[in-house]
């Protein structure tokens, strides 16, 4: 791959600035804000499927950053992952809070976008949702809906099987079925790109 | 529950979905057990990736604008671990041994002096040698917070100058040797202030090291060696060269221990996109 890419300013690093906002730079958290916002806040709307609750919790989320950078341990964890999970983990909260899980679940099986927004310029971002997409698109389908409700709306897996009126046993095998597959999908795909 | 069955769970305990038992139970054995614990941030990292799915959205303009305001006004979390070193508490000086009875008589009251006074001499020697310990212990206790605190000065003046508008960055990846090894590269295009975060690169053979090469053309720039850890992490500071500062591409490569002045062994990392 020889993707054309121009980074501004010591882009991907992003343990750099985790390190830098834990030392109280201001200027490393309007980094990662600026590096994640278009992914996270995508996340929270799937999630939460409000614009002005997205912006609360993203607002959330980057506060939370600011005050536990120094938590965040490298050897642990990738910091992107760090950050989804606080991002996922908050969206989820506030769905519970909010009782909104029966308004969103019919979007939740929802397919994946077809288009694109056309804010998605960076070359990295756009090639990592490409394999991500390609690899869902690749799961069974009735895979892919117990996954999406797992992950999109919080649901547990005795929630998802009253959902899908599917006995609990099967969903705990769609589900790990699913993500074995996904895995072995991402990781062949990542592969064939080198 | 064995091993095994905890190992069965981690993609359902990654994506939250399990019971408040069966996800104390494995939290149980990622604490205790290195290798569930990376198999258990495998798992967290495939469904961070999930987030890429999703159409991207820009939050209102506005939204940074308060976010940065609202974090001037939040204080951090203190660390978890003080990086203060403890002094050791002095002795309390009421802690001289006292000197012994005196006697009635000239004699007695005599020896009984000189017993103090030695008693006395001794216990000064001793308040004298503690205090220069202290002393000592002092002045590199000192030494060391000004060692702290000027690298402290200097990994700020270097985040600075990394983020600030001579910055620039590459993301290098693991070329089929190492396919999971990740590196990024930073650096100022004016000074050749640079940092390099690397991971997953398995520590460099015996009498072998890494090297990292600032490409221009077809012609290879020598950088800094250097060697990653257990965990195939490494952070380091590096200066680019002069003639490396407007290079195409960069590239790590395996060499002798002390370098090479052009690439002889195999490429670990390359830019994927330059």
């Amino acid at each position: 791959v020889s993707t054309r890419v121009n980074y501004k300013v010591a882009q991907n690093n992003d343990a750099f600035l985790l390190r830098a906002i834990a030392g109280g730079e201001e200027i490393a958290l309007a980094e990662l804000y600026d590096r994640y916002r278009l992914i996270l806040f995508g996340l929270l709307v799937r999630i939460l499927h409000s614009q002005s609750e997205a912006e609360d919790v993203l607002q959330e989320v980057f506060i939370q950053v600011w005050q536990r950078a120094r938590d965040f341990d490298e050897a642990r964890g990738k910091p992107f992952t760090w950050l989804v999970t606080l991002t996922r983990s908050r969206a989820i909260d506030r769905l519970r809070a909010l009782g909104a899980r029966e308004r969103a679940t019919h979007e939740a099986t929802r397919n994946i976008p077809e288009i694109w927004s056309d804010a998605v310029t960076d070359a990295i971002r756009a090639e990592r949702g490409r394999i991500v997409r390609k690899a869902l698109l690749n799961l069974p389908e009735e895979q892919r809906r117990a996954l999406f409700l797992a992950y999109f709306e919080g649901l547990s897996q005795s929630e998802i099987a009253a959902r899908l009126s599917t006995p609990l046993g099967t969903v705990k095998t769609r589900v790990r079925s699913g993500l074995i597959k996904l895995r072995e999908l991402l990781e062949r795909q990542s592969e064939d790109l080198r | 529950m064995t091993q095994e069955q905890v190992k069965e769970l981690l993609p359902a305990y990654a994506l939250g979905i399990l019971s408040g038992a069966e996800t104390r139970q494995c939290e149980e054995l990622i604490e205790l057990n290195p290798a569930i614990r990376q198999d258990a941030a495998i798992w967290e990292d495939i469904l961070a990736e999930l987030a890429f799915a999703v159409e991207s959205q820009e939050p209102p303009a506005a939204l940074r604008a308060e976010l940065l305001r609202q974090i001037k006004e939040t204080p951090q979390d203190s660390a978890k671990q003080s990086n203060v070193v403890p002094l050791r508490p002095r002795r309390n000086l009421r802690e001289v041994p006292s000197a012994p009875q005196s006697a009635f008589n000239y004699w007695g009251l005599a020896i009984a002096a000189s017993v103090a006074m030695v008693a006395l001499l001794g216990a000064l020697f001793v308040i004298w040698r503690k205090n220069q310990s202290l002393q000592n212990e002092s002045r590199e206790l000192a030494q060391q917070l000004k060692l702290s605190d000027q690298s402290l000065q200097e990994e700020r003046a270097l985040r600075q100058s990394l983020l600030g508008p001579d910055g620039r960055g590459a993301f290098l990846q693991g070329t089929p040797l190492v396919p999971k090894a990740r590196a990024n590269l930073a650096y100022n295009s004016k000074n050749g202030q640079a940092s390099l975060s690397i991971s997953d690169l398995p520590p460099a053979p015996a009498g072998k090291s890494y090297q990292i090469w600032f490409i221009k053309g077809k012609q290879p720039i020598p950088g800094k060696t250097f060697n990653t850890n257990e965990q195939g992490r490494a952070d380091i500071s590096l200066q680019v060269p002069d003639n490396g500062l407007h290079a195409d591409t960069f590239a790590v490569t395996l060499e002798p221990q002390h370098g090479s002045t052009a690439p002889t062994g195999e490429k670990y990392l390359g830019q994927a996109a330059s």
